[in-house]
């Protein structure tokens, strides 16, 4: 099924003290990269050092590789190396491309025109509000949407787009064994199911703190763009858009109140000019001159009651109490009229008790 | 030179008859107390003897047995020392006993009789046993005259007692207090929800709570006011039966925590243990299985202020008592089952700082913390609690508003009226309220309609409901169809319920 040069991919992929650069070097004493499974060359030992070395060569046996690569295929986990077809040429514009991609799910979405959502792990209901919003705006319009499977903005950022029958790529910073958070587990499978989820690294690393940043530069290599909904002062997502500027994509940012701690990051991108302003999803779409699909929901009949509420929320997002006071409305009646609101999908709750008109 | 009087012991919340049997012998002097009695009771020979020493009696120098029967069961507490005085003065001669007389107190050195704890259960137990004739400290007449049908006789000294048994001096029977003058004569205002500003959403929620008996969850941000909601909350349930009150009363009695003014309990407890409270303070227990937090909670509420702050360990401890309306504490020396039929109301913050989702602060946990604080609950203690309301920071002007809020005696009125639909409901099974039916009760009492089922189904599949949410929020919409005073559960009502299910709902985090 693999070809020789990209077992030799694979290969290289046991051992946990080559990252893309040794890996390069490597490949670079080769002539023909397969030559590899026949001879381990001595200059190797000059860049991994003595005793990696030795370590890869004691544990050189082709059977045992092909016993890997089998119990790979069971696992229904896919390499996309940068020999195989699969491989979407975009990763090349970064400084160090990964050599393997470890796949599960559907490989193609790789050469689909993505977009990334990135931000902070802990987003306030604004950044949530945003995340949605944009996010659902980017798939519906052709956008696979890729991000890095984290808490907040990640996890919104993939849900909103399954939840609205979209395409997401979820890009780990371990192997697929160790799902980090362990929270996001159930949300991991359902991004296999219907969507991708990739790593560099094989099923049984670790998620390490230096993996998250290095897996980053995937997010932005895969992307036509990246947009940050929010972005603390230190936020990870910081160093997604040094790569995307890095490689040449496109980096939108959403502004957010200049008290706002969570709003730092994004702020002081758009001050310093490094990001494009967006405030809503149609700025990306017109940026890349696509025409907005037109949402033909059949539209429900409202009660007399639940047309108040959606004009109010339709105004701005409040909170239970404000809607009371200002709908006049009876608690009882407000209770059930949000319900309904909520299952025909036009307002959502927010936390703490707030809730926005999700509608068209 | 042998004499006999009776006295009663306390097992748990009841009580069990004490033979107190007094001999005196020639010997050396000597005061020996057998029958199993803890350090309370081998220290009476000390007091009896200087109170009848101090009361003008004189005190037997002979050798003195006093055995307690029966002599294999452990006896506790200082109610015994009035029937041993007795006993002695009878055994040397100095008063005579004719009638069954139970005597319960405690003896000061100078004679006078002190007041005990337990009183009122062990007239009940001993009503029930058929005796009929008890002397009793005066301190505690009060509780003493709710029990009817028997001959009480409040006492303030040894001396008294003794003049009173030779015939010499007349104690008159106490009287039969009024249960109803007592409620009525309570009714200092603490807290009414008329005092609460805005919160309609959480009011209304504990409208529901209090209607269908339902357990409670507030999540809110600090200062949002989710304590003195709970402190209104047994001002809307329904006035206490006295049945009820004597069953409160009755455990209060036995830890010492009753009013001796009062005499009888007539407001639903209120119970805040800390959240440092250890297990055995919240289920009861100890050397003598003591009834705990839960117990005192009974007919009343629970409240657990910062619920994820208690230990794992105590909250799950829970689980049981919510489920059977009682505990049994286990102990060596004895098993007692004590009744804990008690409405929990919980509050928590929606993350270790407090902020998360709130408008006035900005929450600096990190999803583990968060996480983390969340998972306290488990999930089978989240299955007991029905309703999950989350509670909203209150802003200046709602605080300043000066409109008139709804006060506790009109919510109460209607609490009461869904109340009278469901004992009515449940007439023949052993349950009275809505949150205490079991899944086959649900099915049957909560039928739906097409309406309804299809509104249900659609919820559970838009709005990601968890399975445990099903059965809850069945419940809680009998409850709110009850209190409109309707037969079926229609849409609407369905439709309210799910808006109390917050932490089923998956945005949490």
């Amino acid at each position: 099924m693999y070809t020789d040069k990209e077992k030799a991919l694979i290969w290289l992929s046991l051992f946990d003290f080559l990252n893309a650069k040794k890996i390069e070097d490597i490949l670079s004493l080769y002539t023909l990269p397969e030559q590899m499974l026949i001879e381990i060359k001595d200059p190797i030992k000059d860049i991994v050092g003595e005793e990696n070395f030795s370590k890869m060569k004691d544990s050189f046996d082709i059977n045992l590789l092909n016993s890997y690569i089998r119990s790979l295929d069971e696992g229904n986990i896919k390499c996309v190396t940068c020999f195989s077809e699969d491989y979407p040429q975009k990763l090349l514009d970064l400084y160090q491309p990964p050599h393997i991609l470890f796949c599960k799910g559907d490989v193609s979405l790789l050469k689909t025109k993505c977009f990334a959502v990135v931000g902070s792990r802990v987003p306030t209901s604004y950044g949530r509000t945003v995340t949605s919003t944009f996010t659902k705006g980017l798939s519906e319009n052709g956008f696979t949407i890729v991000s890095g499977l984290a808490m907040g903005v990640d996890k919104i950022a993939h849900e909103t787009t399954l939840e609205n029958g979209g395409k997401t790529i979820a890009v780990l910073g371990g192997g697929f064994n160790h799902i980090y958070p362990a929270m996001n587990q159930n949300l991991a499978k359902n991004i296999e199911n219907n969507g991708l989820i990739v790593s560099e690294y094989r099923p049984s690393v670790r998620p390490s703190a230096y993996n998250f940043p290095v897996r980053n530069r995937i997010i932005a290599g895969l992307c036509e763009g990246i947009l940050i909904t929010e972005a603390g002062e230190k936020s990870g997502a910081l160093h997604t858009k040094e790569y995307a500027l890095e490689c040449g994509r496109d980096v939108f940012a959403v502004p957010g109140n200049v008290t706002s701690q969570k709003s730092i990051g994004t702020n002081r991108l758009l001050k310093s000019l490094q990001s494009a302003l967006v405030m809503s999803y149609n700025d990306i779409l017109d940026y890349y001159s696509i025409s907005p699909i037109k949402n033909k929901k059949s539209v429900k009949q409202l009660t007399f009651d639940e047309q108040i509420v959606v004009n109010l929320l339709k105004q701005e997002s409040m909170s239970l109490n404000d809607l009371l006071i200002k709908s006049g409305m009876e608690i009882k009646n407000l209770n059930s009229c949000l319900t309904t609101l909520q299952i025909n999908g036009l307002i959502k709750k927010l936390p703490g008790n707030e809730y926005m008109f999700s509608g068209q | 030179m042998l004499s006999k009087t009776l006295s009663y012991g306390l097992y748990g919340i009841d009580g069990f008859p004490v033979l107190v049997e007094a001999d005196i012998s020639n010997g050396l002097p000597a005061f020996d107390i057998v029958g199993l009695g803890d350090t309370a009771i081998k220290e009476a020979k000390e007091r009896v003897k200087s109170g009848i020493k101090n009361s003008g009696f004189e005190y037997p120098t002979n050798k003195i047995t006093i055995n307690l029967a029966p002599a294999d069961r452990k006896k506790e507490g200082t109610l015994f020392d009035l029937s041993i005085a007795v006993a002695i003065l009878s055994a040397s001669g100095q008063v005579k006993i004719n009638e069954n007389y139970i005597f319960i107190g405690e003896l000061s050195l100078d004679g006078t009789v002190r007041g005990v704890n337990g009183v009122l259960p062990i007239l009940i137990s001993a009503k029930s046993n058929g005796y009929k004739k008890f002397i009793i400290p005066e301190k505690n007449l009060k509780e003493a005259g709710f029990i009817s049908d028997i001959e009480i006789y409040a006492v303030k000294n040894l001396k008294q007692v003794i003049s009173f048994l030779n015939g010499e001096f007349n104690i008159s029977t106490i009287e039969c207090s009024n249960f109803q003058d007592a409620l009525k004569s309570d009714n200092n205002i603490s807290e009414d929800f008329a005092n609460v500003k805005g919160q309609a959403s959480a009011k209304r929620a504990l409208e529901i709570a209090a209607a269908g008996g339902h357990n409670v969850l507030m999540i809110g941000p600090p200062g949002s006011g989710k304590t003195m909601l709970a402190k209104c909350f047994p001002t809307i349930l329904p006035d206490l039966s006295f049945e009820e009150s004597l069953e409160i009363t009755k455990i209060h009695s036995v830890v010492g925590q009753l009013d001796y003014n009062k005499g009888i309990i007539t407001k639903r407890p209120f119970r805040t243990p800390h959240h440092t409270a250890s297990q055995i303070s919240i289920t009861g227990g100890g050397q003598n299985a003591k009834p705990g937090e839960i117990s005192l909670a009974h007919n009343g509420v629970l409240f657990l202020d910062e619920m994820p702050e208690y230990s794992r360990q105590t909250l799950e401890t829970l689980r049981q008592p919510l489920e059977d309306g009682k505990i049994t504490v286990s102990r060596a020396n004895m098993t007692v089952t004590y009744p804990a039929n008690f409405t929990l109301i919980a509050s928590m913050n929606p993350c270790p700082c407090g902020f998360y989702g709130s408008k006035n602060g900005e929450c600096r946990c990190t999803p583990a913390q968060i996480h983390k604080y969340l998972s306290k609950l488990s999930g089978p203690l989240m299955d007991r609690i029905d309703l999950h309301i989350e509670v909203d920071s209150v802003s200046f002007s709602d605080l300043n508003d000066k409109t008139v809020e709804e006060s506790s005696s009109v919510i109460k009125e209607r609490v009461n009226k869904a109340r009278d639909i469901q004992l009515k409901r449940f007439f023949s099974s052993n349950i009275y309220s809505n949150a205490q039916m079991n899944h086959a009760q649900t099915k049957k009492f909560c039928a739906l309609s097409k309406d309804s089922e299809e509104l249900l189904e659609t919820a559970f599949n838009n709005l990601k409901l968890s399975a445990r949410a099903y059965d809850r929020i069945l419940k809680v919409a009998r409850t709110i169809a009850d209190l409109d005073g309707e037969l079926c559960i229609l849409p609407q009502h369905i439709a309210e319920a799910i808006q109390y299910r917050s932490l089923d709902r998956k945005y949490w985090v």
